[in-house]
């Protein structure tokens, strides 16, 4: 069997086109983006909140303070 | 539109009154886009200047007084349409914080006007945030206000933030 003559009737440059249509690369380039920043600010955000307890380990033992602080959710009442 | 927040810890604090640094960070943030507000309104000034009179272009100077009450009334402006619109500036934004009321429900625009115009006359009231058992600002306690970590999105109706699924 030739091989090559059977590449050679290929249409490789309108294939390739085909596949690159059909691919979307806009838009996973956009969703890998988007996923990254995200990541990146939970990050930062997570970290902010270790410093915040950290502070406030460190705060609360200059001031010689007993227990815990009151920093639980914001009260469940009903709206109105 | 909710999303998983990949770390247990913050998953647990969702919700959670926010420590000093977060806060702080969040604040910074805030002030150079208060800056920057300022610096585009300048910007427009100047280019309106340009446009009625020609050439050269040149930013306006203000006088002193009014260049501090003027950036001032800029920041006061952005931080209470911020907080009453969604509970978050850019700067809570990023840092995933949200100003609701004790109840856990978006401020109103005069509670939050009073809250910008605290900030803005007596920064140094953020201070307090270290000593409070509650984790709260002089502002917060005048005002009635509370910061909590909230890295959700959703409506501004619903400030409070949807409690994490037990594992």
């Amino acid at each position: 069997m030739d091989l090559d003559a059977i590449v050679a009737r290929v249409d490789l440059p309108g294939l390739t086109e085909q596949v690159i249509d059909e691919v979307d690369l806009g838009e996973i380039i956009r969703e890998s983006s988007s996923t990254m920043a995200t990541e990146t600010v939970d990050a930062l955000r997570v970290q902010g909140m270790r410093v915040d307890g950290l502070v406030t380990r460190v705060v609360d033992r200059i001031l010689l303070r007993q227990g815990q602080r009151q920093t639980g959710p914001v009260d469940e009442r009903p709206r109105p | 539109m909710t999303r998983e927040i990949r770390y247990a810890e913050a998953r647990a604090l969702q919700g959670h009154r926010a420590g000093f640094a977060s806060r702080v960070v969040a604040d910074a943030i805030d002030l150079g886009v208060a800056w920057l507000l300022g610096l585009s309104a300048l910007l427009a000034a100047g280019l309106v200047r340009y446009l009625l009179t020609g050439p050269p272009f040149r930013l306006p100077v203000l006088p002193n007084w009014l260049d501090g009450s003027a950036g001032a009334a800029i920041a006061v402006a952005y931080l209470a349409l911020s907080w009453a619109a969604t509970g978050r500036s850019v700067g809570k934004q990023i840092a995933g914080l949200r100003v609701v009321d004790r109840a856990g429900r978006r401020l109103s625009l005069w509670r939050s006007f009073f809250r910008a115009l605290l900030y803005v006359l007596f920064p140094v009231g953020l201070l307090w945030v270290l000593a409070s058992p509650r984790n709260a600002s002089v502002q917060d306690l005048v005002v009635g206000t509370v910061v909590v970590y909230d890295w959700t999105y959703h409506p501004a109706e619903e400030a409070r933030p949807p409690r994490p699924a037990p594992r």
